[in-house]
């Protein structure tokens, strides 16, 4: 253990029950070289203090549960290390933007509204049953989408974008991502439903393209350009809609 | 776990918390300066049409030292607007493809970029021609 060096965290801690608001509070933690933040944060409530709150699951980066604010940057705390930040000192902090529910947890409800009301799923018409068989398609159609189905709903691009910490309505930059994900898959043909909700003020045109979602997502999903990619289709449908009103006024 | 109290947090203060904000916040503030230039051009336009006069008011307006400063800044915002627009040109585009590669988004920038170097010389040189 001659690896072993010792780094501050700083946590915020918040208990509902007993806080009137937030505050922080400092642990001396022993660390080693491989050792993450999230291994930080257990070492934390294996010996320091079991009551330290925080979401965490498979620790290698896929199950996106453990997204909190290290030094102001919204990351996974399973993907980075403590060694890069000794000797300095680590403030960790729930997720921007959403309601603390204690600790370093947030909670995720109003994602889980907005991601629902963009229909994330295959709608194919005429809908299928397993009796049809594999729904094919090219390698050339799946490369279409397949960078933006890697995402894994850690809501690291809602804690960067400031739009959504300022517009309460705006879908943000997951949920968009997801439509355009499935909009772009050749299976779907969803696309005119979920156009109902991307082309509003709470859809593609919410988004100002600070760009910083794309930025920290840790999955190379790039949500700012699948947002702005969808603009243009938007005006368009907006085009439509006035052009059939103006026929149905006329008529 | 539940919490009947979840602290919300505020946003005052939003753009002090990483400089990608502060530079996204001066991106947008070069439009105003943008239109306020677009605004004096029109002046000038107007002035062409009321005649040599109100032309002649409108040239010592932008020739006195203000309205050079003035221009030296709307050249600035200009500048700072079309990099930062061009940088972020390839989001707003559907992914390039030469034969089964995407073109990379650096490629695409840098592409847009020269494109935008070539037309500024060519308006320069049609401006010089046109005041010769």
């Amino acid at each position: 253990m001659s690896d072993t060096r010792t780094i501050v965290l700083e946590c915020l801690r918040y208990h509902p029950e007993r806080d009137e608001a937030p505050y922080h509070q400092r642990f001396e933690v022993p660390f080693t070289p491989e050792m993450s933040v999230l291994e930080g944060l257990q070492y934390i409530k294996d010996h320091l203090d079991g009551s330290l709150t925080f979401r965490w699951s498979c620790r290698m980066a896929v199950c996106g549960n453990c997204g909190c604010m290290v030094n102001g940057e919204p990351v996974l705390s399973c993907q980075v290390f403590l060694r890069d930040y000794h000797p300095g000192c680590v403030r960790v902090e729930p997720l921007d933007h959403f309601p603390i529910q204690r600790d370093l947890a947030v909670d995720p409800s109003d994602f889980l509204d907005k991601l629902a009301q963009v229909a994330p799923y295959l709608i194919p018409d005429p809908v299928r049953t397993p009796e049809d068989g594999p729904h094919r398609q090219t390698p050339q159609q799946m490369q279409d989408y397949l960078d933006t189905s890697a995402c894994i709903n850690c809501l690291l691009c809602y804690a960067a974008c400031p739009q959504y910490g300022l517009k309460a309505d705006f879908l943000g930059p997951a949920a968009l991502a997801l439509a355009h994900r499935y909009n772009a898959d050749s299976r779907d043909a969803g696309r005119a439903r979920r156009m109902e909700v991307m082309n509003s003020d709470a859809g593609v045109w919410g988004c100002t393209l600070v760009g910083r979602c794309s930025e920290v997502c840790p999955k190379g999903v790039d949500p700012a350009g699948a947002i702005n990619r969808n603009k243009p289709a938007a005006a368009l449908d907006t085009l439509r809609r006035l052009l059939q009103s103006g026929r149905t006024c006329t008529s | 776990m539940t919490s009947t109290r979840p602290y919300i947090r505020s946003m005052k203060g939003w753009w002090r918390r990483h400089p990608a904000y502060r530079w996204y916040l001066l991106r947008e503030a070069t439009s105003v300066v943008i239109g306020l230039y677009a605004l004096c051009l029109l002046w000038g336009m107007t002035a062409l049409l009321l005649g040599p006069g109100a032309h002649d008011v409108w040239r010592a307006c932008v020739q006195s030292l203000p309205g050079r400063v003035f221009q030296l800044l709307a050249l600035a915002a200009f500048a700072w607007h079309a990099w930062t627009w061009l940088r972020l040109l390839p989001l707003t585009l559907a992914p390039l493809r030469l034969g089964r590669h995407r073109i990379s988004q650096t490629r695409v920038h840098r592409a847009a970029l020269g494109a935008w170097a070539l037309t500024s010389v060519a308006l320069l040189v049609a401006a010089a021609g046109g005041l010769r």
